[in-house]
């Protein structure tokens, strides 16, 4: 097979160490990145229903049984909730999880999901214990 | 002739500290690096998803049969004027759904309702096969 003086100068290297540092740099920045935990705001006591998985990337909005609202475990009150909303607006194809006791009266609830809407909002998921029996 | 030979040695020395095989090490940070990748995406939490209608939606026109209100209680379910309790309510959408083409939900809550009834509702609609729901708080 016939060679150029080009290809005859070239010589064959390994990649080995390079590919072991760009693994490890990518595992570093996963393992950083990875949060395996949602914010906890408040313990509440969850409704039953049969369930869907929910999505980790997700806004979170808890309300306590008193009705005290947590935004992404924060406490907070309905406006700061409209101002994180308000600076979120890029955010809008997110999912809001929205964690409330199950004795919650559904006027608070209202409250939020029309507050979601007023920000375009619209994706929520009402987190759940799986129902057993159907 | 022996100050060659040393040398010879030592250069030899350096080529083994050289030749050190990064692999391994590869192999394995690319394993560990699926785990995470993996893992991350890990579905942990559980719920019932609703879609909300923007405010700038419109109307939709749909037909009185298509239509099933749902008045949630604190202790069952009213619908067509009648109490019913989970099983029967699960009873009646799955024949509503035989029965009509592309049914509407309209689940009617009361601010004194406790937000459980709201899940249990959308959860039996879901069960029953039903994907349009409509969801009106009556605040009176």
């Amino acid at each position: 097979m016939l060679q150029s003086p080009f290809l005859k100068k070239l010589r064959s290297f390994s990649l080995g160490a390079s590919a072991a540092d760009m693994a490890m740099l990518l595992l570093v920045f996963f393992m950083a990145t990875t949060s395996t935990e949602p914010p906890k705001g408040v313990t509440v006591e969850l409704p039953e229903a049969v369930t869907q998985g929910a999505e980790q990337d997700s806004l979170y909005i808890s309300i306590s049984k008193e009705g005290t609202l947590y935004f992404d475990g924060k406490e907070s009150s309905i406006e700061d909730i409209k101002d994180q909303l308000a600076i979120r607006q890029n955010e809008k194809d997110r999912i809001v999880s929205i964690t409330a006791d199950k004795d919650l009266n559904y006027s608070i609830v209202a409250n939020v999901l029309d507050v979601l809407r007023q920000y375009d909002f619209l994706n929520v998921v009402f987190i759940s214990q799986p129902r057993e029996e159907k | 002739m022996y100050w060659l030979f040393g040398k010879q040695k030592s250069r030899e020395k350096q080529s083994r500290l050289i030749d050190f095989d990064t692999t391994p090490i590869a192999d394995l940070s690319f394993n560990l690096l699926i785990f995470f990748i993996v893992t991350a995406s890990f579905i942990i939490r559980q719920g019932v998803f609703l879609s909300l209608p923007s405010l700038t939606a419109g109307t939709v026109k749909v037909d009185l049969s298509q239509v099933i209100e749902i008045y949630p209680q604190n202790n069952g379910f009213i619908v067509d004027g009648r109490a019913l309790n989970r099983k029967e309510l699960l009873q009646y959408l799955e024949l509503r759904k035989s029965q009509t083409k592309d049914a509407v939900s309209i689940i009617h809550m009361k601010p004194d309702i406790k937000y459980e009834r709201l899940v249990d509702t959308l959860s039996a609609i879901r069960e029953s096969g039903l994907s349009k729901i409509s969801l009106k708080y009556n605040e009176s």
